[in-house]
């Protein structure tokens, strides 16, 4: 989550700080109504939405993620894979809260819940990013 | 063309050895929670309890005028300023500090904290602005009755009545000067301050608002 509402390392830190300090000040109204996970989700999304950063846009923090390449088709991969990262961060806070939630295998119901719309609404919001990272994809190229 | 979908396969098969790089031992989370926050309800907290503090200041200026000039005009003035401004405001002022001190939005889902917290955003900033817009022509209205006073007191202004109502006429209108000089300045200083993180909430909200 960090790593996508964040631009550099500091604010990274400043993220990862702010949303461990709302976990532990929210955990005693933590009433078992919904699951532990949609819960933490909720706390740490409103803290990355919520919050006041820096504006130091750099597109480098999610191209720095690294995965293992192990041959040379795993390399265009990787270019591809950044390429991808790059048009994520083009993308608006809400958006960007979907496709962490949608990248971490959430079901659309789960998605609703943490957001605050309806799972049909998820449905829809969803198919428009896939739109939008591929148009934002080709004008990359 | 990589899609989404191909990135969320990678996504669920690198996560679990992320996780496992970056593991937090408790040692470091609890450094972590002795650390201030940046969260924006206590950096707006932190806020209205420095204008509670200046409030308190100016109040005690105000207060220490009638002591310093010993008439019974400036005083009776003091007191009007004191009881109808200052005591009423100092009272909002720190129901307000107590009211954000218990508030939490982030246990509701996105879209409802988003409404709680630009709710609260827009009341601190129109107390705020309302407040200072206030404090404006009764500190100038102030400020120059006591120089006056003190430069006829010194002998530079022989001729002239204090309290006459020609000079009040004068002080008032130049504190009312002051007053609208100042309302772009304040709104220009609290759209800097908090004005253009407001919009930004909006817009998120906005966005979770619309009908699919």
């Amino acid at each position: 989550m960090c790593r996508i509402y964040c631009h550099n390392q500091e604010d990274h830190n400043d993220l990862f700080q702010e949303i461990v300090l709302q976990l532990w000040k929210a955990f005693p109204s933590f009433r078992n109504e919904s699951k532990i996970t949609t819960w933490m989700y909720r706390i740490a999304l409103n803290t990355a939405i919520s919050g006041l950063r820096k504006k130091k846009i750099t597109l480098t923090a999610l191209e720095n993620i690294s995965f293992q390449i192990e041959d040379k088709k795993e390399l265009t991969i990787d270019e591809d894979l950044q390429q991808l990262y790059k048009a994520i961060e083009y993308l608006s806070d809400v958006e960007k809260s979907i496709v962490l939630l949608y990248l971490e295998d959430k079901p659309y119901e789960e998605i609703a819940e943490i957001t605050g719309i309806t799972a049909n609404y998820v449905a829809v919001k969803m198919n428009r990013i896939k739109e939008k990272l591929r148009t934002l994809l080709k004008t990359e190229r | 063309m990589i899609e989404l979908d191909d990135l969320k396969n990678i996504w669920s098969s690198n996560i679990e050895n992320d996780i496992g790089k970056q593991s937090v031992e408790q040692e470091k989370i609890r450094t972590l929670l002795k650390n201030k926050s940046t969260n924006i309800i206590d950096k707006v907290r932190t806020n209205l309890l420095r204008e509670i503090i200046m409030f308190c200041v100016c109040l005690l200026l105000v207060a220490c005028v009638p002591v310093y000039l010993q008439t019974k005009e400036v005083f009776i003035l003091c007191a009007i300023i004191v009881v109808v401004i200052f005591i009423p405001y100092l009272i909002y002022y720190l129901k307000k500090y107590r009211e954000l001190k218990r508030f939490f939005s982030y246990n509701e889902n996105m879209k409802h904290s988003l409404q709680l917290l630009i709710q609260q955003l827009e009341k601190y900033l129109s107390i705020y602005f309302w407040g200072s817009l206030l404090l404006t022509p009764v500190s100038g209205f102030l400020l120059c009755f006591v120089i006056l006073y003190e430069m006829k007191a010194l002998g530079f202004l022989l001729y002239f009545d204090v309290y006459s109502s020609a000079t009040l006429s004068m002080i008032l209108s130049f504190a009312l000067l002051l007053t609208l000089i100042s309302y772009p300045v304040m709104k220009w200083y609290i759209r800097k301050l908090y004005g253009q993180h407001l919009e930004k909430l909006k817009d998120c909200l906005k966005e979770l608002e619309e009908v699919a």
